[in-house]
């Protein structure tokens, strides 16, 4: 999938969950492809299975991961544990739901598999296709990274 | 989680509904998260709650879905069966929850996933009904 087809398949998605839940206005940052994923502290790894396949990525800092899960929960969240990784890979979920329905929309057959959530310093995951396609999501206070690796069946 | 205006659906009944909603899930979250109580108060607080949660949902769901199909909501099905896998998730966590000691892992991953879908789902999913029927916010 090149970068005009990934964004114009996930960005839709990221800002529609980013307007409703949290009322904020997101940017795009400038979209690369590389070989290898971007991650960071809390990842969460989403499978596309079907007529297109493979995987995207999630990417998020520390501090954005608390910052969300405060927003959300209204309570005071200073450790990244179950309850803030369950919620980001709730998130990231939605997200890929959307996108999903979006590549149905356009004809193709497929459906997401349950998040994986990796949390914690130096993480290497290995994505399903070595051409990977990372947009960086601006937010009023953070940036993270969706890595998208996917193709068609 | 905080209600803010702009979640309303225009319909009171159900606007009322989701209001019960987060107060009871925020006094969940809020013995989920405490470290004030021990393992067996929170184990029976949260077995109270679920429990309403349980009833209340049920309640809640049917009286949405009515107005949906009063109105030919174009997307009935797909909220429907939102609906559905969240009564089963929830269902679900009953089941593990009361079979085992107080699990804090189970508690915390259940809270965290349930928090985001709730939001998602009234802020998201059901504003889609009030721009159909034209009761909302966003019309």
């Amino acid at each position: 999938m090149n970068k005009a087809q990934a964004i114009k398949l996930v960005f839709p998605a990221v800002e529609r969950v980013f307007n409703s839940m949290f009322q904020e206005e997101i940017e795009q940052g400038t979209v690369k492809i590389e070989e290898d994923a971007i991650t960071d502290q809390v990842t969460v790894s989403i499978g596309v299975t079907g007529e297109v396949q493979g995987n995207i990525l999630f990417s998020f800092s520390k501090e954005m991961s608390l910052d969300l899960v405060e927003e959300m929960s209204m309570m005071e969240v200073n450790e990244i544990d179950k309850f803030v990784t369950s919620a980001i890979g709730e998130l990231a979920n939605i997200i890929s739901g959307h996108t999903a329905t979006a590549l149905n929309d356009e004809g193709y057959q497929c459906d997401i598999v349950p998040p994986q959530v990796i949390h914690g310093d130096n993480q290497f995951i290995s994505m399903e296709y070595n051409e990977i396609v990372i947009i960086p999501i601006i937010t009023d206070n953070h940036q993270f990274e969706i890595n998208i690796a996917l193709q068609n069946n | 989680m905080i209600w803010r205006e702009n979640l309303k659906i225009g319909i009171e009944e159900i606007d009322q509904q989701h209001q019960e909603l987060f107060k009871r899930f925020n006094d969940f979250i809020e013995v989920v998260r405490s470290t004030d109580y021990s393992q067996e108060a929170k184990k029976n607080k949260i077995t109270k709650t679920v429990d309403f949660l349980n009833e209340y949902v049920i309640v809640h769901f049917d009286a949405e879905e009515k107005i949906q199909q009063k109105h030919n909501y174009p997307h009935y099905e797909e909220h429907h069966q939102a609906h559905e896998d969240f009564k089963s998730d929830l269902a679900n966590f009953k089941e593990e929850f009361e079979k085992q000691a107080y699990d804090e892992d189970l508690v915390q991953e259940f809270s965290g996933r349930i928090l985001t879908w709730l939001i998602n789902h009234v802020a998201d999913e059901d504003q889609k009904i009030a721009n159909h029927i034209g009761s909302g916010n966003n019309e």
